[in-house]
């Protein structure tokens, strides 16, 4: 866990050192359109301890973190940390908008699908399952706009704030992961479905609904869990497009700008975030894990 | 009740084609009775035995009808199929690692079977998964029938496993829980799927017991489906035997077993070790086993009967009742009156998946060859076993001085650095020497550390302490042995399936060894060839894949690896386990033959004291890492010195059942903690305080030596006897 | 076929049927390639977008690039199949030419993710120890960012261009490869088959060659295959952004990047370069999964031999 953290911190930090050429340099000229002065470059450097070696800024900047302090705006007057906390709450809420919707619609229809295996209801639900995973969310975002906003008139089409705001984001987020924990759904629900304890159930002579939503499912779940954690990453990157089609604040629209503008600070920022709330999610995951599996609680334990 | 299958037939459909699982079986079992189905691998007994309780999906039953209690089951709505199996028909699946839901205590998936038969019709959803979510059995009178079935089955201290998970329980612990399961039904029939395969001779031995005594007091019919004739004859009224999906032969027990009518019933039972003497050429099946295509018109044996006729294979086989209320499906007389001698002639000339077929003229002589020399040995039976004596006075090729073996239980790096970790003694003092020509059967219960130390002898494993000689030099592991060593050294595992490199051709996995040790091409492609006959296979099997190959081919595959750059010693670690009697018959008989060609040592690591008793000339007992006895197979495996061998003879099933005596109580305590004194102490039943501290030293009785305070007064017992 | 082994049925003679048994084998492995559905379909829709990939751009009597102000935002005709852009270009060419674009980056990326990814694992899986713990941190690390962020920040800060695309593309990707063969690699190294080359001298080397990567990769090329599909889809996003194919190349991200004003008026420039991504990611994801049950039949066809 330790080292992972230590890791991600290390990489976050040295990612915009891979800049081709001097950093100060290349951000300086492209905030100007025009090479800069030596003197600018030095200035620059000096104001945002760029001419240290990479090791101590690193610690300078770890240090700061460790303290909540994520550093300035090359641009802005704010810090880091402010801009985070004024736009963390839109991409969460934009986020787990998304899980529930594409949960809601997914464990259903997913479970729904192995149990009818084969008919028309499976492969429907298949071949939805397929397009959601194949479409490019910015692209579902747009056909939305198009019908719902343009043609129908039903939601804004961009901006943030009222539920109407957040029902179309949420969809175009939420169809992916929706169409990806869908075939896991299916395929686990199967695989379990074939094990020999659903038919030590069924031999006992328990109905067949429970058969499957008491005896099959809570195990067909284990797996989906996990891969449902590992997907919260999925969520995040398509968070960032998401926001720039719907041109909601938040912390895809901020990184997307950051890149652009080299704001470094930010995009360190943005990027440790991301990174940290995905390590978090991920041990909440075997929380939950060790609630469904009693399995695992044992391994520990031994 | 009593159940009734009549000419039922089930299907699969598999891409690649249909597989006609049963063709036709007819059978019945009357309320209270017990009765054996058994048969080889991909006979249809399984699929069978699902039928019944209509769990055969993916397959279908295409024909026939399956009466139980007035009640055709092929036909019956979910309602009737819920109220049968939740109150009359119970099954016990084979293994139990899979068997019981790992997601809940074994204590609610007792109660659910309870709640069930309370009222099979009302089983309210939302109930059902509150049960689930709690998963501890709520009320008090449930709770307390639950406790009496799990005491009932005989597992200790219900009160502290009734909460427990699956996976908390031994795998004999949990056939127990499904037991259990099936109990709280009190059904009138239970049907027992090979129900203890999975699990050691003496855990075998505890659960037959059991399921005996609840057919005594329940008055439970029980049909016992299984492989093993032993299991089935120790326990069973009448037995059924099944091939390609055809019930062949039928009867009671004692005359089925004495007097079987049905050629493929003879040939069954003689193929058993147990019914050889020790070193004779076992009598083997010819042709190929049933592969699930469609089944002829006529006899299903036909392929493989030595007696068969012209017109077995068209004509429709009646069902022939004989006295003593036997049935057999078989119209030719010669073959029905034929004794097990006759078959043993008729068949001693045809190796199962040998080449037969595919032989080209040249090869052909070279097997008869072969075939006679097997012929000849039967002559003389006693041969190889009265000849340890001679090879006696050579050196011993391998040599086991206190060798040990221990593991850490834990990866973690930090233990690792502390050095914390507890340590587990899967080997522990053991010594031993083997000679050419030599059999050395090493037998013990699962986890006593038989494979380990074959491990560590075959170098793949290098001991803790102690030390390996082989040719009187000390060896380590394989990464520090010389060429030669390597080579001295063959290795046959007991998987075949797992034995070869899957994408690697016959020919291919049998020139590796030779490339490592530098052979040229040509030399590489003659020896392969060379390989392929000494094992009986035909050279086209070269360009094969394994999985084009059937178990028994796969593993004289290995064996001819095995013994490529002609190794002196052969470690063969449970060579015959997974495989049926009549194609272990057939490897079993290669070995000895390849042993007598080629003046060969083997180590022969087997749970099967049987085949043991047939290959071994001496026996060393194995028990918690610990060797306990060590002797000449004929003395040891009649006339055990130490208590643990005893027990493990005891735990045979055969037909003469010793009542009352049921093997060993409990299993193994851990490895990890070890009990003081004698190992053994707390299972054997003549321990007194002298064996709890004092660990007892080898004693010599006669030609063997047994670690056991007590040696001498067995041996006299046994000479009173 | 079939009829030929029905005869061999009724007649069932040992060596027939054995002949028959190993026939059936032998040829199986070609046989459910052929006749797998999955196969078969996203095969075709594959072959099918390499071929248009390849030759399209010379059939086509448009350029891709070169603007003709005079026929901008015209709808969908005869000349114009897909319509022309908000420069005039003809959509359908830049449709063809994007092909290329897309499939050539992710080819490259998806071959750099293979081989470390496989390597790592390998190496992992085979050496264990503390080798094993370090690469296994080295993959969490990377499994810790989200792919596209990363990849978004790399491409960012080396400079939009396609270029740096695939590379940020590359780096990014290749743990799930890592672990999937880590854990293959620690299934098969137990088994028996690769202790007996341990027991007759074979070097690690030629064990890990030999026995243990013809055993690991059906999975990777399963993999890797659907992930074809991811980064099509992935690389478009970033494009999309702005951060990858610059203008005027013709890129399907960029293209939907570019439509988007005249969503109301010309809606075909955002529909087209979306239904060929999305067509080319089917493509790939159905092959994949055709592959998967031909490849990695363990579960299907294992459970169906065990029943019967």
């Amino acid at each position: 866990m330790s080292i992972v953290m230590a890791g991600v911190s290390l990489l976050t930090y040295g990612l915009v050192f891979v800049t081709p050429g001097d950093p100060a340099y290349t951000i300086l000229h492209e905030r100007r359109g025009s090479p800069p002065s030596d003197a600018e470059v030095a200035a620059f450097r000096a104001e945002h301890g760029l001419d240290e070696p990479f090791v101590s800024q690193y610690l300078s900047w770890l240090s700061g973190v460790l303290r909540g302090d994520l550093g300035t705006s090359y641009f802005r007057s704010e810090s880091v940390s402010t801009l985070l906390l004024q736009y963390l709450p839109n991409t969460l809420e934009l986020a787990v908008a998304a899980m529930i919707v594409s949960l809601a619609l997914a464990v259903p229809v997913g479970v729904v699908s192995a149990v009818h295996r084969d008919t028309w209801i499976d492969r429907t639900s298949q071949i939805a399952a397929l397009l959601g995973v194949s479409m490019p969310n910015f692209w579902l975002g747009y056909l939305l706009i198009l019908v719902v906003s343009l043609q129908l008139g039903l939601t804004p089409t961009s901006g943030s704030g009222t539920l109407s705001h957040l029902v179309l984001p949420a969809i175009t987020l939420g169809t992916g992961l929706a169409a990806i924990v869908t075939r896991l759904v299916r395929t686990s629900m199967l695989e379990v479905l074939e094990a020999e304890y659903v038919d030590t159930a069924r031999s006992k002579g328990v109905r067949e609904r429970l058969v499957v939503y008491k005896h099959a499912l809570r195990n067909a779940l284990i797996p989906v869990v996990t891969i449902v954690g590992l997907q919260f990453g999925f969520v995040l990157s398509g968070a960032v497009v998401v926001e720039v089609v719907f041109q909601r604040p938040g912390l895809g629209t901020l990184l997307v700008d950051a890149v652009f503008a080299r704001d470094y600070p930010v995009v360190q920022g943005v990027v440790l975030v991301t990174a940290v709330a995905f390590v978090i999610t991920n041990q909440l995951v075997d929380l939950a894990y060790v609630a469904l599996d009693p399995r695992i609680e044992r391994g520990e334990r031994a | 009740m009593r159940l009734d299958v009549s000419d039922l037939h089930v299907r699969f459909r598999t891409r690649s084609g249909a597989v006609h699982a049963v063709n036709g079986a007819s059978f019945a079992v009357d309320s209270g009775e017990i009765v054996g189905l058994v048969g080889e691998s991909g006979c249809g007994k399984s699929v069978t035995a699902r039928s019944i309780v209509r769990l055969e999906d993916p397959g279908e039953i295409t024909g026939g009808s399956i009466e139980f209690g007035g009640t055709d089951l092929t036909g019956a709505d979910d309602r009737t199929l819920r109220r049968l199996r939740g109150r009359e028909l119970a099954m016990v699946f084979q293994d139990p690692e899979t068997t019981l839901n790992p997601t809940y205590t074994v204590g609610e998936q007792i109660a659910e079977a309870l709640r069930v038969r309370r009222d099979p019709d009302d089983q309210p959803f939302l109930r059902e998964l509150f049960a689930g979510v709690r998963s501890r059995v709520g009320s008090k009178r449930t709770r307390k029938r639950v406790l009496e079935l799990l005491g009932e089955v005989g597992i200790p201290r219900p009160e502290d496993r009734i909460d427990d998970y699956p996976h908390q329980f031994s795998g004999g612990m949990r056939q127990r829980v499904m037991l259990a399961i099936a109990l709280a039904r009190r059904p009138s029939l239970l049907i027992a799927d090979e129900p203890t395969t999975a699990l050691d001779t003496t855990t075998q031995a505890a659960i037959l017991e059991r399921l005996a005594t609840l057919n005594d007091e329940y008055g439970m019919g029980l049909l016992l489906i299984s492989h093993d004739l032993g299991v089935v004859s120790q326990l069973c009224d009448r037995i059924v035997v099944m091939y390609d999906g055809v019930v062949v032969e039928s009867g009671p027990t004692r005359e089925l077993l004495s007097s079987p009518a049905h050629p493929y019933t003879k040939a069954l039972l003689g193929c058993l070790p147990g019914r050889s003497e020790p070193g004779e050429t076992l009598p083997t099946v010819g042709g190929s086993p049933p592969d699930g295509s469609p089944p002829p018109a006529g006899c299903v044996f036909v392929d493989r009967c030595p007696f068969a006729r012209k017109d077995c294979r068209e004509d429709s086989q009646p069902t022939l009742n004989l006295e003593d209320g036997r049935t057999v499906r078989c119209d030719v007389s010669d073959a029905r009156e034929a004794d097990l001698e006759t078959m043993r002639v008729a068949t001693a000339a045809d190796p199962i998946d040998g080449p037969g077929p595919d032989l080209n003229p040249g090869d052909r002589g070279r097997t008869a060859a072969v075939a006679v020399d097997g012929g000849v040995e039967t002559d003389s039976p006693t041969d190889s076993t009265a000849d340890p004596s001679g090879s006696a006075v050579d050196n011993p090729i391998l040599e086991l001085e206190g060798v040990t073996k221990s593991f850490r239980t834990t990866d973690a790096l930090v233990d690792r650095l502390l050095g914390t970790a507890e340590r587990l003694t899967a080997v522990d003092d053991v010594s031993l020497e083997l000679r050419a020509g030599e059999t050395l059967g090493l037998v013990g219960e699962s986890g006593c550390g038989k494979s380990t130390l074959a491990r560590v002898i075959a170098g793949l494993e290098s001991p803790t302490a102690g030390t390996v000689r082989l040719d009187g030099e000390p060896v380590d592991d394989v990464d520090s042995r010389r060429d030669d060593q390597l080579a001295d050294v063959g290795v046959v595992f007991q998987n075949p399936g797992t034995s070869l490199n899957p994408k690697r051709t016959v020919g291919e996995s049998l020139a590796e060894p030779l490339l490592e040790a530098g052979w040229g091409e040509r030399r590489r492609d003659e020896r392969v060839e060379e390989l392929l006959s000494l094992v009986e296979l035909s050279p086209e099997y070269a360009g094969r894949y394994p999985r084009q190959l059937s178990g028994g081919q796969l593993q004289r595959v290995a064996i001819a690896r095995a013994l490529a750059v002609e190794p002196a010693v052969l470690v063969l670690d449970e060579p015959t386990a997974a495989l049926d009697v009549s194609v272990q018959a057939t490897v079993l008989n290669l070995l000895e033959r390849l042993q007598r060609q080629l003046d060969l040592a083997y180590l022969f690591v087997s749970h099967d004291l049987e085949v043991v008793r047939h290959v071994a000339d001496r026996v060393a007992t194995m028990y918690l890492g610990r060797l306990l006895e060590v002797g000449p197979a004929s003395q040891v495996l009649s006339e055990p010195a130490h208590p643990y061998t005893a027990a493990l003879l005891e735990a045979i099933p055969d037909s003469e059942a010793t009542a009352g005596g049921a093997g060993l109580a409990g299993e193994p305590p851990s490895p990890t903690d070890p009990p003081s004194g004698c190992a053994f102490h707390p299972r054997c039943p003549m321990a007194d305080d002298d064996c709890a501290t004092v660990e007892p030293t080898w004693e010599t009785v006669g030609d063997a030596s047994s670690r056991c305070h007590y040696a001498d007064e067995r041996a006299d017992e046994h000479d009173e006897n | 076929m079939s009829e030929r082994h029905a005869d061999e049925h009724t007649w069932r003679s040992p060596d027939a049927v054995l002949e028959w048994l190993r026939e059936r084998t032998r040829s199986q492995f070609a046989w459910s390639l052929r006749t797998n559905p999955g196969v078969r379909f996203g095969g075709t829709l594959v072959c099918l977008l390499a071929v248009v990939a390849v030759f399209g751009p010379l059939l086509s009597p448009y350029d891709p690039t070169a603007q003709a102000l005079e026929a901008r935002l015209e709808a969908p005709s005869l000349a114009h199949p897909l319509g022309t852009d908000a420069l005039g270009r003809d959509v359908a060419t830049r449709i063809v030419h994007g092909a290329r674009v897309s499939l050539a980056l992710a080819v490259a990326a998806t071959a750099v993710r293979v081989v470390i990814g496989t390597t790592i694992g390998l190496v992992a899986g085979y050496l264990g120890g503390l080798v094993d713990a370090a690469l296994m941190r080295l993959v969490d690390i990377q499994l810790a960012f989200p792919g596209l962020v990363l990849a978004l920040v790399i491409a960012g800060v080396l400079g939009p261009s396609l270029r740096n695309v695939m590379i940020a593309l590359s780096v990014v990707g290749w743990a799930s490869y890592a672990r999937v063969v880590r854990g293959n690699v620690l299934e098969v190294k137990d088994r028996p088959f690769v202790e007996a080359a341990r027991l007759y001298g074979t070097p690690r080397r030629r064990i890990a060659r030999r026995h243990l990567l013809p055993n690991v990769i059906n999975p990777v090329v399963v993999l890797a295959t659907m992930n074809l599909g991811t980064i099509v889809l992935t690389a478009a996003g970033l494009s999309f952004l702005g951060l990858g194919a610059q203008p005027p190349t013709p890129e399907w991200g960029t293209m939907i990047a570019g439509g988007r004003e005249y969503l109301r008026s010309a809606p075909w420039l955002v529909t087209a370069p979306g239904i060929a991504i999305m067509a080319t990611v089917i493509g790939f994801n159905v092959l994949g999964d055709g592959l998967r049950d031909v490849l990695d039949p363990d579960h299907l066809e294992e459970r169906e031999r065990r029943r019967s």
